[in-house]
């Protein structure tokens, strides 16, 4: 089995994450922060570590400022609902997934915002400031795009953006662990990240950055396991976030996966991810009846077999045993961005285990699959 | 051995000073403290007694607030 859906969620996680959520489970299954007993301190030894591997790995000055959450989908609604005010106008990218839109176009339906989209393509400064309304305040962008790898220039967006007083959020759920993510190079106000794609942790787990507690409301209240007796949530950092249980089991795992990337090299994954693609780029835009969206800027390589719904290809290529994703990829915007709203497109998304003979297993097939469509005349229109 | 408690309230930052602690050679132990303070439920540090001015002179730069806790 080949499996290229890392983009989705990374698959096999490193046998050290798999290890720790058993010893965590088995050794540490206490509630962190709420009792006084061993149980319950070791499980928060455990949630601490990992704030600050993850503090570390993205380069913010400390701990506090990262938030637990199941995912980055959550992650990126706590932190828009934590931010917006009646008459926000939010400004997102064309290549948003769901996980930006829908709580985006909720929040409008609402209304309480407006929002506008910005290309893409061209001068992305010039986009942003032709959508710039007196409104504006938050502005939220993916930084690699999770339907065919386009990478945003973060940096430029945040000069921008620091220059009007607007709020970043970044969306860093296809980048964190495939490239170096550093928020104070980026100089964003917030980053949300998954921790089941990149950092190898488990399903479940997930987190976001912010520069400061300031002008931030909570947005789920519950117990915290301090200032109990208080109704309102605890006005610092990480608490005002996060009410009810944390998953120590996931959050055990995103530190056991962020130690692994760290040891093998965030830069060589980069790499091996970028040969990976670079080495089918090549070879696709060679077939005539194959239509390429992507350029090798990252482990993402879209594209569809003209004529033949991506669903159909992905399902050819899991019976050869080769896992991708057809479809829409939950980022309705991207495809009508690219042109692909009618069936979607197919993605392969290689990760930190690909190896090239796998790339070349792929081609084989991708190969035998596209002359067999075009002997039955599909073909570029 | 007489110790010092001081409450923090939140277990990241009990941590935080826990750690920061270590690193300057002072053990300290995390300690969920009783809910008999206006607030509720804390966490706080026990110490080696006789360290309270180091103590907060290591804790001052990293923000980390605290008061004394009477058992």
């Amino acid at each position: 089995m080949i499996y290229l859906d890392n983009a989705a969620t990374s698959y096999p996680k490193p046998e050290c994450v798999t290890e720790q959520v058993v010893r965590v489970i088995t050794e540490c299954g206490g509630n962190p922060g709420r009792s006084g007993h061993r149980l319950s301190l070791a499980a928060s030894e455990i949630v601490f570590r990992t704030r600050s591997a993850v503090a570390k790995h993205i380069g913010a000055k400390s701990e506090e400022n990262i938030i637990f959450t199941q995912n980055a989908t959550y992650a990126i609604n706590t932190i828009l609902r934590a931010k917006v005010k009646a008459g926000s106008h939010v400004l997102l990218s064309d290549m948003e997934h769901n996980s930006v839109w829908r709580p985006i176009w909720r929040l409008a339906q609402d209304g309480l915002i407006t929002y506008s989209l910005f290309s893409h393509e061209g001068d992305i400064r010039k986009n942003i400031q032709e959508k710039l309304t007196r409104k504006t305040d938050i502005l939220i962008c993916t930084h690699i795009s999770n339907v065919n790898g386009f990478v945003f220039p973060l940096e430029e967006i945040a000069f921008f953006c620091r220059a009007r007083g607007i709020y970043m959020i970044v969306d860093a759920s296809q980048s964190i662990g495939h490239r170096a993510v550093t928020v104070d190079k980026i100089d964003c106000d917030a980053l949300c990240a998954p921790g089941h794609k990149g950092l190898y942790g488990i399903q479940g787990s997930g987190f976001f950055y912010v520069r400061e507690a300031q002008g931030l409301k909570d947005v789920f209240q519950g117990g915290s396991g301090a200032h109990s007796l208080s109704p309102e949530m605890p006005d610092y950092l990480p608490d005002r976030f996060e009410a009810g249980t944390l998953s120590t089991p996931a959050i055990a795992s995103l530190g056991a996966g962020i130690a692994w990337v760290e040891a093998q090299g965030v830069e060589n994954i980069e790499n091996r991810e970028r040969s990976f693609s670079r080495r089918l780029h090549e070879y696709l835009s060679d077939l005539p009846n194959v239509i390429l969206y992507s350029k090798p800027e990252s482990g993402i390589v879209a594209f569809n077999i003209a004529g033949v719904p991506a669903d159909e290809v992905a399902e050819r290529l899991d019976g050869f045993g080769i896992c991708v994703r057809g479809g829409y990829h939950c980022s309705p915007l991207a495809h009508r961005s690219l042109g692909t709203p009618e069936g979607g497109l197919v993605r392969i998304s290689a990760g930190a285990f690909n190896t090239m003979g796998e790339a070349e297993v792929t081609l084989y097939r991708l190969l035998s699959l596209s002359k067999e469509y075009a002997a039955q005349g599909y073909k570029k229109k | 051995m007489l110790t010092d408690i001081i409450v923090i309230g939140s277990i990241t930052y009990a941590l935080k000073a826990k750690n920061a602690l270590r690193e300057a050679g002072i053990r300290a132990r995390v300690r969920k403290l009783d809910g008999s303070n206006r607030r509720g439920c804390s966490y706080g540090l026990e110490l080696p007694a006789g360290q309270l001015l180091t103590v907060a002179a290591i804790l001052r730069p990293l923000n980390i607030g605290y008061e004394m806790y009477n058992e």
